[in-house]
C-alpha cells in the first residue's frame, strides 16, 4: 500500500472511529438488562461490536494520540455497559451453550479489561466436551475457539482442533469460488478473521487458503463493490489485511472513502441513508453502525501490515 | 456508422447461425452450416447480414468440421468462399489494445481465425485473401489489479511499436477484468488447430482467465462467462494447470444456457474437455 | 454504413455492425449476489445472537421523505 492510500485509509478510519464514539449512547442496553437479554440484544450486539472495533484500534500500533483516547473512551463505555464484566458473566453462567460472552470477552481481554470471576467460569466451560460438540455453524466455532485463544485458555483438556474447525468451514474445503453467495461470503470473512485473530496471526491461515484466498478475494471483491454492497466489500478488505502477503487495491479505498459520510457514517449498501434517519440518529446509528466497525476495522488492520508495525499487547 | 437495428439484426443472425452449428456439432442437423444458413435467408436484402454472422462466428462455424472429423459438403465450402471473399483486402492491423481500438483489433483476431481453420481444413484450396497476423495481447499476470492502474512511479511515455505511430504509457498494467472479457471476445480462437500469440497470452494467464470466468459467473452474465470458459477449457486441453476445475464450471453454465452462441461454446468448451491434456 | 463493396459478388457487409458485435462488452449487473427478500437474509438473524460482525438484515427501503 503506497503511502497515498495509507493516507486514505487512515482518513476512513479515524472518522469512522470518531462517528461511532461520537454516537455510542445510541447502542445502549437498558439499566435493567438481565441475562435473557430480551429486546436489549440488539444493543448488546453493538455494544459487543463497538469493543472489537475499539480493541483492534488499539492493538494496531498505527492510531494517533486522539484515536487511542476515542478507543479507550469506547472500550470504557462498553466495560460500563455491561456491567463491568457482570452481565457477561451472568449470561455465560445461566446460558453456557452460548458463544457470545467468551467472544466479547476476548475483545476487553485483548485491551486489558479482566473479570477473573468470568475467566474461571470460561475456562471451565471450555474444557466440557458439550462445549465442543454443541452445533454451532464452523465458523462461530471457530470464533470460540479464537476468543479462547486470546484469552489465553486454548490449553490443556480444553484445547481447540483448529485443523479439524478449519476443513468444516466453506472456506476450508477452497470450493469452486463461483458458487459463492451473499452469506456464504460473509462466512469466508469470519473464518478468515478468527483463524488470524484479526489479522495478528497472518500464518493462521493454512497455506493452501492462503493462496485460495490471493486468487479470489479480487474477485469476490469486485462484485460486491459492483453491487454496491460496502459492508461485505470492506469485510473483504480485511480479509486482504490477513493475508501472509496483505492485498490490497487503491481504487477499493478510494471507494470506500466516496461512500462513507462527512461525519464518519460509512453506509451499508448504495441504498440511500434514509432521510427520515436525519431526524432520528438513533434509528440511523443502528442501521450503519456495523458497516462503519468494518470500515474502522479494515483501516486499522491495512495501516497495521502496510506498515509492518508490531502488534500491541493489552494496555 | 452503423445503427442499432444492424448491430441486433447481426446479433440474431449469429445465434441463429450458431445454432445450426452446434446442431451439426451434434449430427442433429444437416451437415452443412453457413451454406443452410444463406439457404435460410428469404429477403435478398437480409443476406449481407447472414454473411456478416458467419464473419461475427469465426472459427465457430467451422467447429463442427474440426472437433468431429466430418467433410466440408462442397456447398459448404462455397458458402465459407463467400463469405471469406467479403472479406477487406489486407492493411496494418489495428495495434492492440489498449493502444488501438479494441472492436477493430478483436474482429481482425477472429477473422484471422475463421481464414486459418479454414486453410487447415481445406489445405489445397487458397484463400480468397489471407489474414495478416494481428499484434498479440498482453499477457495478464497474476499480479494484476482488477482495472487498469499506473505504476507508482507513474509510468512513462513511449512510442507503440506496432507501427502506428500511437503512443502508450508504459508500465500502464491493464486489468484482469478488460483483459478477461477480451479474451471471451476471442473465444472462436479456442480450437483445435489454431495457435498464436492470443493462445500463448492465454498459457500464460490462466488465474486472469479464472478470476474473470468467476467473475462472469458471479454477475450472472453467462455469455461471457461461457466465453472465458472456453478458454480454460482450451488450456485444460492444453494440460496447463488451473486454479480451478473447468468441468463443473462448464456444466454449471449449461444449465443456465444464454443463447445459440453460448450453448455453442459450451458445447465446444465440453469437447474440449474431453481431450486428454497433451 | 461502412461499406466493403466486393466486385465478385457485389454484396456489401455492414462491417462495423460485424465488430460491434464481436466485441460486444459484458452485460450490465442486473442479478447481483445480494439479499433481496426475507428469505436469504434472515438466515443471518437465524445465526443467532452470537454472531459478532455479522451485518443486519437490510430492511425494506421506507419511503422518503419529499423535500
Amino acid at each position: 500500500m503506497s503511502n497515498a492510500f495509507a493516507r486514505t485509509a487512515h482518513d476512513i478510519g479515524s472518522r469512522a472511529l470518531t462517528w461511532l464514539h461520537t454516537h455510542r449512547a445510541h447502542g445502549a442496553l437498558s439499566p435493567s438488562v438481565r441475562a435473557e437479554l430480551g429486546r436489549d440484544a440488539d444493543a448488546y450486539k453493538t455494544v459487543g461490536e463497538l469493543t472489537l472495533a475499539a480493541s483492534l484500534v488499539l492493538r494496531g500500533g498505527v492510531a494517533g494520540t486522539t484515536e487511542l483516547a476515542l478507543a479507550r473512551e469506547l472500550l470504557e463505555h462498553c466495560w460500563h455497559q455491561l456491567g463491568d464484566g457482570s452481565l457477561l458473566y451472568e449470561r455465560l453462567l445461566r446460558h453456557p451453550l452460548t458463544t457470545d460472552a467468551i467472544e466479547t470477552y476476548a475483545h476487553f481481554a485483548r485491551s486489558g479489561y479482566r473479570f477473573p470471576e468470568l475467566e474461571r467460569l470460561i475456562a471451565h466451560t471450555v474444557a466440557l466436551r458439550s462445549t465442543h460438540a454443541v452445533e454451532h455453524v464452523p465458523n462461530r466455532r471457530l470464533a470460540v475457539a479464537n476468543a479462547a485463544r486470546v484469552i489465553g485458555l486454548d490449553t490443556g483438556p480444553g484445547a481447540y482442533d483448529w485443523d479439524g474447525l478449519t476443513r468444516a468451514t466453506w472456506l476450508g474445503a477452497t470450493p469452486e469460488p463461483w458458487h459463492i453467495d451473499w452469506l456464504t461470503g460473509y462466512s469466508v470473512t469470519h473464518t478468515a478473521f478468527h483463524l488470524t485473530d484479526w489479522g495478528r496471526l497472518p500464518g493462521g491461515l493454512p497455506a493452501d487458503i492462503a493462496t485460495y484466498l490471493t486468487h479470489w478475494l479480487p474477485v469476490w471483491t469486485d462484485i460486491w463493490a459492483e453491487a454496491g454492497h460496502w459492508d461485505l466489500m470492506a469485510e473483504l478488505m480485511i480479509v486482504g489485511a490477513c493475508l501472509p502477503e496483505p492485498w490490497t487495491e487503491a481504487a477499493d479505498w478510494q471507494r470506500l472513502a466516496a461512500v462513507q459520510h462527512e461525519d464518519g457514517l460509512v453506509p451499508r449498501d448504495a441504498q440511500p441513508v434514509d432521510d427520515e434517519d436525519d431526524d432520528d440518529p438513533a434509528r440511523r446509528f443502528d442501521a450503519h453502525y456495523h458497516p462503519t466497525v468494518v470500515a474502522a476495522v479494515a483501516a486499522t488492520t491495512a495501516l497495521t501490515r502496510a506498515l509492518d508495525a508490531p502488534w500491541q499487547p493489552g494496555s | 456508422m452503423t445503427s442499432e437495428r444492424s448491430r441486433t439484426a447481426h446479433s440474431e443472425s449469429a445465434d441463429q447461425l450458431a445454432r445450426r452449428a452446434l446442431d451439426a456439432l451434434r449430427g442433429a442437423g444437416g451437415a452443412c452450416v453457413a451454406a443452410a444458413h444463406l439457404d435460410a435467408v428469404e429477403d435478398e436484402s437480409d443476406r449481407p447480414v447472414a454473411l456478416g454472422a458467419v464473419r461475427v462466428l469465426g472459427a465457430d462455424v467451422l467447429a463442427p468440421y474440426v472437433l468431429t472429423g466430418q467433410d466440408i459438403p462442397a456447398e459448404e465450402r462455397d458458402a465459407l468462399e463467400l463469405a471469406l471473399s467479403a472479406l477487406p483486402p489486407v492493411r496494418t492491423p489495428p495495434a492492440a489494445p489498449p493502444a488501438g481500438p479494441a472492436p477493430a483489433w478483436v474482429t481482425a483476431w477472429v477473422t484471422w481465425g475463421l481464414v486459418t481453420a479454414y486453410t487447415r481444413l481445406t489445405p489445397t484450396d487458397a484463400p480468397a485473401a489471407a489474414a495478416a497476423l494481428p499484434p498479440g495481447p498482453a499477457r495478464c499476470d497474476d499480479t494484476a489489479p482488477r482495472r487498469a492502474a499506473w505504476p507508482a512511479d507513474g509510468g512513462r511515455t513511449t512510442a507503440e511499436a506496432a507501427g502506428t505511430g500511437a503512443a502508450t504509457r508504459e508500465g500502464l498494467q491493464e486489468g484482469w477484468v478488460t483483459w478477461s472479457v477480451r479474451m471471451g471476445q476471442l473465444a472462436s480462437l479456442a480450437l483445435p488447430g489454431l495457435d498464436g500469440p492470443v493462445h500463448d497470452a492465454a498459457r500464460s494467464s490462466p488465474l486472469a482467465l479464472a478470476r474473470g470466468a468467476t467473475r462472469a459467473m458471479l454477475r450472472r452474465d453467462f455469455p461471457t462467462a461461457a466465453r472465458i470458459a472456453r478458454w480454460l477449457a482450451w488450456l485444460h486441453a492444453e494440460g496447463v494447470p488451473l486454479p480451478l476445475a473447468p468441468a463443473p464450471l462448464t456444466d454449471h453454465i449449461g444449465l443456465h444456457g444464454g443463447g445459440g452462441r453460448t450453448d455453442l461454446d459450451t458445447a465446444i468448451a465440453h469437447r474440449l474437455l474431453s481431450l486428454k491434456p497433451v | 454504413m461502412r461499406a466493403e463493396t466486393l466486385q465478385t459478388t457485389g454484396i456489401t457487409l455492414d462491417e462495423e455492425a460485424v465488430c460491434l458485435v464481436v466485441a460486444q462488452p459484458e452485460a450490465p449487473l442486473s442479478d447481483p449476489p445480494i439479499p433481496m427478500g426475507a428469505g436469504e437474509g434472515s438466515g443471518a438473524l437465524a445465526l443467532g445472537l452470537g454472531l459478532l460482525l455479522s451485518p443486519k438484515e437490510p430492511k425494506e427501503p421506507k419511503e422518503t421523505k419529499r423535500r
